[in-house]
């Protein structure tokens, strides 16, 4: 009898806990999501070691290409980095249909790549000798290595 | 050509590789003379670091020639004779210009794979991983230099292969532990690890003018090795009282720089080795921290930590309580090879920086399996397997 008492409540418990731990997974997800939204508004920005003047004159160069190649809309806004940090580059993606930001990171990285050293490093080269199920996270992991991060 | 491949955990093989191109205008490409096994591909080889594809050619410390060269190189001619930087830098970016070569913004070609991990991308380094940019590795009969007129230098008459091998990484790391301690004349230095960075480390101190080094290790072989070369003492931490030894010869202060020279695969005492061995086969944790451990628990109040060793992510019962009450400094770094190799070259040639001893077994690169299965289990000695891959 006292034992059937006490029992009785661990199925509510339990699925009282099974719905405390959904709706906070759920919260979660809803948060990401919002995050992720509001990261998408941002421009992507990043620091390129040349000086505002020099640097102004030689994207009249490249920006057409560079905005080609990504497909974004532009304008590229370009300030002054602190320090000797030298120009920090943002662009603005479209709303909507465009480019995605993975495409415009890439294209971003190349741009800077290009206005420190001149020219761009080729991606890495597939020379594989074993192709197995446990290789493939890390085939799509180089695969994206350009795209994805933290631009 | 031929070239010592990756295949999966624990599994090296010696195949046919196609031979390298220039890909870039700024490349060299190299023939190698020497190259030679690091404790880092150690970490490779047990699949600690997971970004290795089946078929990558390792190896990053290696000497050689100049066979042929990009439309862009300025300082190099075919046939020089070069040592190369194992960390791969563009030499423009900021951290370039600031002498802070590993950390180049430019050399990476895979860089969202450490921006997700750490927070930011560090530079590329040939033959280390996907997530080092993957750059083919030396253990070949060529290798494709990136930015050569950054990573490659010319090496002086005076100074042979045998020597000159060792300034590409291990030597220009156990300077840079030195250097980030501001080790200098009046500085005590303890060094964990006796493999060819910790003695070099030591060897840096001892240049720099450090009063007392010490080198603890468990191989007596190594300790036997550094004390032949080197002017330091050494102890055996599983024999000797290591924590009363350093505080005897600081009279009760501990040393002032106590440089880490082990890495992720560090071994402890016997119960800590079960729970880091245990951890870090779950994946629970990525590292055995041992060396880091006790190097932070012996360094004086207000002393500072360098940890050398490669560590790939997370560790557990890290004592940042030893940390913050002592007041401690912690750097670490990959090593910054453009800035310490032409230096090292010179102490090489006036013959105060001696490495060649380092290099115990010379063998053609046909044989690396084994020679890094003798590398991997320090057997007969063996503190570097040196190949040849034109034998
Ligand atoms: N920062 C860099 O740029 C850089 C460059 C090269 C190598 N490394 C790293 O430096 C580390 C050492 O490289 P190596 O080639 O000399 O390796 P190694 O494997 O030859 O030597 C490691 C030594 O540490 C000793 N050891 C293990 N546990 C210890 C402990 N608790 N206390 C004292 N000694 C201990 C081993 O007995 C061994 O002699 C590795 O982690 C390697 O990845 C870093
Ligand atoms: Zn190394
Ligand atoms: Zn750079």
């Amino acid at each position: 009898m006292v034992s059937s008492s006490t029992a009785r409540p661990a199925a509510p418990a339990g699925a009282f806990w099974l719905l405390a731990g959904a709706a906070a997974a759920a919260a979660w997800w809803v948060r990401r999501r919002k995050q992720a939204r509001r990261a998408a508004a941002l421009p992507l920005a990043l620091t390129v070691h040349r000086p505002i003047t020099e640097l102004a004159d030689e994207l009249g160069q490249h920006e057409e290409q560079l905005l080609a190649d990504s497909g974004l809309d532009g304008p590229l806004e370009l300030a002054a980095a602190p320090g000797t940090f030298g120009t920090e580059i943002r662009v603005r993606l479209p709303e909507g249909d465009g480019p995605t930001r993975a495409q415009a990171r890439q294209s971003l990285r190349l741009a800077k790549q290009l206005l420190e050293t001149g020219s761009t490093m080729p991606p890495d080269r597939p020379v594989t000798r074993r192709r197995t199920v446990t290789s493939i996270p890390l085939e799509v992991a180089i695969r994206r290595a350009g795209k994805g991060g933290r631009l | 050509m031929r070239a010592l491949q990756w295949i999966g955990v624990n599994h090296l093989e010696v195949g046919t590789v196609p031979d390298p191109v220039i890909e870039h205008p700024q490349d060299a490409i190299v023939r190698v003379h020497r190259t030679v096994t690091c404790g880092s591909d150690l970490h490779l080889l047990a699949g600690y670091i997971p970004f290795m594809r089946s078929g990558d050619v390792i190896g990053h410390e290696f000497v050689g020639e100049i066979v042929e060269l990009g439309g862009e190189v300025r300082r190099h001619a075919v046939g020089d004779r070069v040592v190369v930087s194992s960390f791969v830098a563009c030499g423009r970016c900021w951290y370039c210009a600031h002498e802070l070569y590993s950390l180049c913004d430019n050399a990476n070609r895979n860089p969202a794979i450490t921006e997700n991990l750490w927070g930011a991308a560090p530079g590329g380094c040939l033959g280390y991983s996907h997530a080092m940019g993957g750059y083919a590795g030396s253990h070949a009969q060529y290798v494709r230099v990136p930015f050569a007129d950054v990573g490659a230098f010319r090496v002086p008459d005076e100074v042979d292969d045998a020597r000159a091998l060792f300034a590409s990484d291990s030597a220009a790391t156990g300077w840079m532990g030195a250097q980030l301690g501001e080790v200098g004349p009046g500085t005590t230095v303890a060094v964990w690890g006796a493999g060819a960075v910790g003695q070099m480390a030591a060897a840096a101190a001892d240049l720099r003018g450090a009063e007392h080094v010490v080198v603890i290790d468990r191989i007596d072989d190594r300790l036997d090795m550094v004390r032949t070369h080197v002017r330091c003492e050494t102890l055996n931490d599983r024999r000797d009282d290591v924590g009363a030894a350093l505080l005897e010869l600081t009279a009760g202060r501990g040393p002032d720089v106590c440089i880490e020279a082990v890495g992720m695969e560090a071994s402890g005492g016997p119960v800590e080795n079960v729970v880091d061995r245990v951890k870090h086969q779950l994946r629970l944790q990525t590292d055995r921290p041992a060396a880091v451990r006790r190097a932070i628990y012996h360094c004086r109040k207000g002393g500072t930590v360098v940890v050398l060793g490669v560590f790939a992510a997370l560790t557990d019962a890290f004592p940042l309580g030893a940390l913050m009450n002592k007041g401690l400094t912690l750097r670490g770094a990959q090593m910054h090879g453009p800035r310490y190799i032409p230096h090292l070259l010179d102490l090489m040639a006036r013959g105060d920086l001696v490495t060649e001893h380092l290099g115990t077994h010379v063998m053609p690169l046909e044989e690396g399996p084994e020679g890094y299965a003798m590398f991997k289990h320090k057997r007969d000695g063996c503190v570097r397997a040196v190949f040849l891959p034109e034998s």
